[in-house]
């Protein structure tokens, strides 16, 4: 798995690419951990996850719950189906917010700075 | 009137798929075969005779149809090849088709019939001709002087006939027979609320709701807080853990379905899953959440290294004991040897055993059952892993012992077993919950407390 970080004045935007499993958690954890560091905002581009399990989805809610902690979000961007199907499985989707483009996600966060994920939205 | 049922590869090769282990007629619909239907139709409509003509035969066919004394028919089998056409097969079974009016079914075709109704074939005056005839099928009757007139025939009341080409098809038929049509058939299992079909050795755990219309298979385990419906189909052989709802979907057979999750609007086989609504599909490679179910029951290294090991001492045990008394009640003429079928697992896989019988009761014959001695021959058998030290009760190969093992996937024959340990009456209900029980719930500990009793009893003569 691939991670690209570009950060913004108040966002830090992590695309990332390729696998989202068992055999990778930790690069993602501990690149979250460090991005909250600088932001407790941060937008995760999935648009070039191909595939994602439960390990990769317990590293994204784990990552959510630090970010809530800070009172901040992890918003998501543009899951491929197959890894939108599965997050609909898991329920997952429920507790994140969902943008179909990087930039209505950065919107979304300059909209209400203090939104917290309730359910799904898919914009 | 005598039914020719003929069905080519052609018409369930898109059943082809590694998401379904049976054969293509096997597939279920509701947790009944595709076929079962059709046979359950063509029985309806009041033929006696039926021949069912595969181009691919298949083991599973037979053993499930046999020979249709369950549905009160004489079903018997045919083969075909990819190019014969319906007159070439016709020609092929002459014996079979001629004498009596039939009607041949073409393809894998679903009737809506209702089970409730009395069919009858409107001939008008006219010999033969089709009853119904589509691109995927057709239903063709015969006079017993056949005229060769081609001319459509009528179904009185007439139905609807669907022709299953894909496998949303199939998922679609079944959520009409699940939602509207549950009462036209006879689906496997039994109805405590309306809409609500539960097949047997269901076990539901704590605070689960089942929301009709729903029909489960057999061997089906939901766990604590599960939600199953409304509008949901649960095969054979299924587990649903802790907290996940299933609705408007189809779970096949041997599927495991994680903890917590929300199947809406799916079909799921093993590890598989299609959203039904746009067709999206995918294989999930996470165990935890979907995976299939091993049909057979794997022997497993350790498994047999132990029963191997058993078997071992027990002969070592029995042996010297054996040798005096079996030829002292030889001697005697006492006791008989007799070779007998059994049913091995429940694929239907037999083997003969040779047992020691005798109606005597001497001092000898109570020793030699007491001893378990009338065991001994069988000891060999763990080794060829046919038989396991301790497992379910031996089944005799026949007509009632089939049909008893078919929906019986967990079967496994043992030298010992569940009925005699717990000292139940062989063949009866409480030995069969008893079996049931046991062979879902095998264990090391279980098992060898099992040996432990089953050889306590029989030393107690009891």
């Amino acid at each position: 798995m691939e991670i690209n970080c570009i950060s913004t004045e108040q966002v830090n935007i992590l695309t990332l690419s390729g696998r989202l499993d068992g055999r990778n958690p930790r690069i993602l954890k501990e690149k979250l951990t460090q991005e909250l560091r600088t932001s407790n905002r941060i937008i995760l581009d999935l648009s070039s996850v191909n595939y994602i399990d439960s390990t990769g989805l317990g590293v994204l809610v784990g990552g959510l719950k630090k970010a809530m902690r800070q009172e901040g979000d992890i918003r998501l961007v543009s899951p491929s189906n197959e890894v939108r199907m599965l997050m609909e499985l898991t329920r997952v989707d429920k507790v994140f917010l969902i943008y179909s483009n990087q930039e209505t996600a950065l919107m979304s966060y300059s909209d209400n700075t203090t939104e917290q994920p309730k359910a799904r939205s898919s914009q | 009137m005598n039914s020719l049922i003929i069905i080519q590869e052609k018409d369930y090769s898109w059943l082809r798929s590694p998401h379904f282990e049976d054969h293509p007629a096997m597939v279920s619909l509701c947790n009944k075969p595709l076929l079962e239907y059709l046979i359950d139709f063509v029985v309806l409509l009041g033929c006696k005779k039926i021949r069912l003509v595969l181009e691919e035969p298949d083991e599973s066919v037979n053993r499930y149809f046999g020979n249709g004394e369950r549905w009160g028919v004489a079903i018997s089998y045919g083969n075909c090849r990819a190019v014969d056409n319906l007159k070439s097969v016709v020609v092929k079974s002459a014996g079979f088709c001629e004498g009596s009016p039939l009607i041949i079914f073409e393809g894998l075709l679903f009737f809506h019939y209702d089970k409730n109704c009395r069919y009858e074939i409107l001939t008008q005056g006219i010999g033969s001709g089709f009853l119904f005839k589509s691109g995927t099928g057709s239903v063709f009757y015969r006079t017993e002087d056949d005229t060769g007139q081609e001319t459509d025939v009528k179904l009185n009341p007439s139905l609807i006939i669907s022709s299953p080409q894909q496998q949303l098809d199939l998922f679609n038929l079944a959520m009409q027979v699940v939602r509207e049509e549950q009462n036209r058939f006879v689906l496997p299992g039994y109805g405590t609320e309306k809409g609500v079909v539960i097949g047997r050795n269901v076990e539901m755990g704590r605070k689960v709701k089942i929301h009709g219309p729903v029909v489960v298979g057999n061997n089906v385990r939901i766990l604590g807080e599960a939600v199953v419906g409304p509008n949901a189909v649960i095969g054979n052989n299924v587990i649903i853990d802790d907290g996940s709802e299933v609705r408007d979907s189809v779970v096949l057979a041997n599927t495991y379905i994680g903890r917590s999750l929300l199947i809406i609007g799916k079909m799921v086989a093993g590890n598989h899953i299609v959203a039904v609504n746009n067709g999206n599909s995918i294989e999930i490679s996470d165990e935890f959440i979907l995976s299939p179910i091993s049909r057979n029951r794997s022997f497993g290294a350790l498994r047999y290294a132990v029963n191997v090991l058993v078997a071992g001492l027990l002969a070592l045990f029995q042996f010297v004991p054996f040798c005096i008394i079996y030829s002292i009640r030889w001697v005697w003429n006492d006791l008989r040897l007799e070779k007998k079928r059994f049913l091995v697992n429940s694929d239907g896989g037999t083997r003969l055993f040779l047992l020691p019988v005798s109606h005597h009761s001497t001092l000898t014959a109570e020793m030699f059952r007491n001893l378990s001695l009338d065991k001994f021959l069988l000891l060999k058998e763990v080794f060829s892993g046919k038989l396991q030290i301790v497992g379910n009760r031996l089944i005799p190969d026949n007509e009632e012992g089939r049909k008893f093992v078919k929906d019986f996937s967990s079967y496994m024959p043992g030298i010992f077993n569940y009925t005699e340990a717990e000292r139940l009456e062989p063949e009866t209900f409480e030995s069969e919950i008893t079996e049931r029980y046991y062979s879902e719930n095998r264990g090391f500990l279980k098992e060898t407390k099992t040996l432990g009793k089953a050889l306590f009893n029989n030393l107690l003569g009891k």
